[in-house]
């Protein structure tokens, strides 16, 4: 019933979720958030793939990967703040001096 | 001790001054002198051990070392009677003028960075000359070429010094190129012949070394041979400045004058001569075809190398000394008595190599060496009397002698030298020996080599040409001294002598010259046997007439003598009004002035109007007509812009977007994997 | 509307291939049926637990942690950088 299958499609859907959440979203926390999606569903991955073997270095992946989407989501707000304090603005679509 | 076969002395007569070059460039800021003491010492040592290993080898001994490198290319030192005698003298002179450089360069602020390239310069001509196989040659070769770059544009702010250490690289270039093409064409086809089995080298040696050259030169194709010889000559032409690329020489000039010394007269100029001398077993190979094919022109039985040798030797000497006659610079005239001695060297390589075989490298070789002696003599007399004087121009000059009478005095012993002053009581038949300066001893042996090819082919043109010039030079050399030296100043100067630092290898070099001319039998006897050490037959006939006529042995003499008196009468008796001929109106002087139009010709024919602007129009015509006209109206150019201008839109500059152009890649990847079965 | 559209099909173009690929994979899966229970223990002490190989980057993984939190105070501060 909750077999391997069903993880791995959960974790796919969820990284689909994540994936149009970036590229359609304005705001920069919700992009923050889609990112955290992505990396939550590859996690998932991990864990599921870990506990239909004997090894937990599946888990042990996951734990460092969770760690690390942390210390870049910490990172990714404090510039988001930074840019608010700059612009006056977190609607990532006006933010577009790069542009040709 | 020096001359075994695994000593590393012979490697150290390169390596010191290799060592001096890399410690006086980092630390000669901070040391007196500007750091002289490192190639002084390193000099001094090499000269040291090449006298120890002459010691060990003479007569009939040789150190060869090899090691294998890449291919079938090795590095290895050979040190024959060639190569001894030519370290033995660049060590010497290279010593006595790094003395000198100390007093003369004591003003100028970038002593380090001289005496550093001095002395690579010098490690580099002692790579030249001990290299035993000729791919090793032509990388030392390459090397003297740099350094005399670097020290000639020593001045490098001065517009004129960059322009000729510039034009002094790229005409030498030319050389450079001809003598690798001669070098590629020589392995190619001592390759063809190993694949054909008709040669195989010895085992141990390597395939470029001088003795494998020469044991495979008997069986290449002659035509072929006589190419290569020819390329290695077109090498030595543009080192050693002879006609046509002579042009070089002159303008290097601008450099110090105690460069002017070491490279231009001493040691880097004679590479080209020691180049024709090292393989000239090769040269002696090759057939007569000039001969043959046109007897009316050319004389027969004389190999072709060897007679296009001769006549660009004898043409440069010529030519050079009609040029050095109405300088006014007194580093100029020096210049093309240079050139002209190479001339007289390459005459002697190809007049005498032709009828006496492998003597005549003993008398090319003597009169570099005594060449070197007294022309980096006279280079350092000029340096003095420029560094008292303030300037180059002798017309400036005059009256000097009160003032500096060792320099004058070294310096006539000079100009004897080299206008070839001496008594032949032997050769008149009187029992005692010759005597005289050491280049009168080295060019009359080149003249009477002259006169027995003359005898022996019936072409006396080089002898016309040989005694011609030491006319002309005995006539240019003496009219310096005399313009330099006496009469009344001409401007308003207050010369001194040098100091002793600078006076004193005048001196050692003034005995040199008088005394060394002495040694000529020993030399001669000693150089004949370098091929024969090597195990090389060297072809040719063996010695013509031993004893030409009377007039011939005393016409260089006589020769001599008259430039002396003419220049004696013009310009210190004031015989001749000489304003009538040297004035601007006269179309020879002017010819001759502009050195026969050739930096014109050179410069702006060659370079401006044949290179630059055929290159600058053809490119604008391919351009304009064809790449812009060929479909309507530059359609090429046109798509170009629009295809910019839409791929520019992509930049949208919004994070977003880039973020859907990245999945979509990944998603287009990942299905284009999966599909693809895999 | 036009670019809701495109970002649709680059999302369900995504999940298409990973949906292909889970597939593909899944049906040469030779592990086993039942899930093993995941518990702190099998975490911590387990066969590739975090105390047995990777014990060295798990410090590191503190000290990565220490960075990030330096370098997003630095980043945020009100006064100039």
């Amino acid at each position: 019933m909750a077999d391997l299958y069903m993880y791995l499609i959960v974790s796919a859907v969820i990284f689909t979720i994540g994936a149009y959440g970036i590229i359609t979203q304005r705001s920069g926390i919700k992009i923050l958030m889609c990112i955290e999606l992505m990396l939550n569903s590859a996690n998932l991955n991990l864990v599921a793939f870990s506990s239909f073997n004997d090894n937990a270095s599946g888990q042990v992946f996951a734990l460092f990967s969770i760690a690390i989407a942390a210390a870049e989501a910490a990172i990714g707000f404090a510039i988001l703040v930074a840019l608010f304090r700059v612009r006056d603005t977190i609607n990532l679509d006006n933010i577009n001096i790069l542009r040709w | 001790m020096f001359s075994e076969q695994n000593s590393i002395f012979p490697a150290l007569i390169v390596l010191l001054p290799v060592l001096a070059f890399v410690l006086t460039l980092f630390l000669g800021k901070k040391l007196p002198h500007g750091g002289a003491y490192f190639p002084i010492a390193a000099i001094a040592g090499s000269f040291l051990i090449s006298l120890g290993v002459f010691l060990e080898i003479y007569p009939n001994g040789l150190v060869q070392q090899s090691w294998p490198w890449f291919a079938n290319m090795n590095i290895g030192i050979l040190i024959d009677p060639l190569a001894i005698v030519m370290l033995m003298m660049v060590t010497f002179v290279s010593l006595l003028i790094h003395i000198y450089a100390v007093g003369y360069m004591s003003h100028d602020p970038a002593k380090p960075r001289y005496f550093a390239e001095t002395s690579l310069f010098t490690a580099a001509m002692l790579g030249v000359v001990l290299s035993d196989n000729i791919l090793q040659f032509f990388i030392a070769w390459e090397l003297v070429g740099l350094c005399s770059f670097l020290l000639i544009g020593f001045w490098y702010h001065k517009p004129s010094a960059a322009a000729a250490a510039k034009k002094a690289f790229l005409v030498t270039r030319v050389g450079d190129v001809l003598f690798l093409a001669g070098i590629v064409l020589l392995y190619t086809n001592m390759n063809e012949l190993i694949s054909k089995g008709l040669f195989t080298p010895e085992h141990g040696n390597f395939l470029l070394q001088f003795k494998t050259m020469f044991e495979a030169a008997a069986l290449i194709d002659p035509t072929q041979l006589t190419i290569i010889t020819l390329l290695f000559f077109g090498g030595a032409v543009g080192k050693s400045g002879q006609f046509p690329l002579h042009g070089w020489l002159p303008d290097a000039m601008e450099g110090p004058t105690t460069v002017s010394a070491l490279i231009h007269a001493a040691t880097m100029v004679t590479a080209g001569v020691y180049l024709v001398a090292r393989t000239f077993p090769m040269f002696a190979l090759t057939p007569a075809t000039l001969g043959e094919h046109y007897p009316s022109l050319f004389p027969s039985h004389v190999p072709d190398a060897l007679l296009i040798v001769a006549y660009i030797g004898g043409f440069t000497a010529l030519f050079a000394a009609t040029m050095g006659l109405v300088m006014n610079d007194i580093k100029r005239i020096l210049a093309y008595s240079t050139v002209s001695q190479l001339g007289y060297m390459m005459l002697a390589l190809g007049t005498a190599g032709a009828v006496l075989g492998a003597k005549a490298v003993g008398i090319s070789m003597f009169h570099l060496i005594s060449h070197a002696f007294f022309k980096a003599l006279l280079f350092l007399c000029a340096g003095s009397v420029i560094h008292a004087v303030g300037t180059n121009d002798i017309r400036e000059m005059g009256g000097l002698f009160k003032k500096m009478k060792i320099t004058a005095t070294t310096m006539m012993i000079a100009a004897l030298a080299l206008a070839g002053i001496g008594i032949p009581f032997a050769g008149l038949g009187l029992p005692l020996i010759n005597i005289g300066t050491a280049g009168f001893f080295s060019k009359d042996m080149i003249i009477e080599g002259a006169f027995e090819y003359g005898e022996n082919t019936g072409d006396m043109i080089p002898y016309a040409f040989a005694v011609i010039a030491a006319l002309l030079t005995s006539i240019y050399i003496f009219r310096l001294w005399f313009m330099a030296f006496t009469g009344k100043p001409r401007s308003e100067r207050h010369p001194h002598e040098s100091p002793n630092v600078m006076t004193r290898p005048l001196i050692i070099l003034a005995i040199l010259a008088l005394f060394f001319g002495f040694t000529q039998g020993y030399f001669n006897d000693y150089l004949e046997t370098n091929f024969e050490l090597m195990g090389v037959e060297v072809a040719g006939h063996e010695g013509a007439a031993a004893h030409p006529p009377v007039i011939v042995i005393l016409l260089p003499v006589l020769v001599g003598v008259l430039g002396f008196l003419i220049a004696y009468a013009i310009y210190y008796k004031r015989m001749l009004d000489m304003s009538k001929i040297i004035s601007s109106n006269n179309p020879l002087y002017k010819l001759l002035l502009n050195r026969y139009y050739e930096p014109t010709i050179g410069a702006n024919i060659i370079g401006v109007k044949l290179t630059h602007d055929v290159a600058a129009q053809s490119g604008e015509f391919v351009d304009r007509k064809i790449i812009d006209g060929l479909i309507i109206d530059n359609i090429i150019g046109k798509t170009t812009f629009w295809l910019g201008e839409v791929a520019r839109k992509l930049q949208t500059g919004v994070v977003q977007n880039y973020a859907s152009i990245t999945l979509l890649g990944v998603g287009l990847l990942l299905l284009i994997l999966k599909l693809g079965g895999n | 509307m036009l670019n809701k559209i495109f970002n649709l099909i680059v999302a369900l173009l995504l999940f298409t291939a990973m949906f292909i690929s889970i597939n593909d994979s899944f049906s040469v899966w030779s592990g086993k049926d039942q899930a093993n229970e995941i518990t702190v223990e099998t975490l911590a002490t387990g066969a590739g637990g975090i105390f047995s190989n990777y014990i060295f980057s798990f410090e590191l993984l503190s000290l990565l942690l220490v960075a990030a939190l330096i370098g997003a105070l630095y980043i945020a501060k009100k006064e100039a950088l």
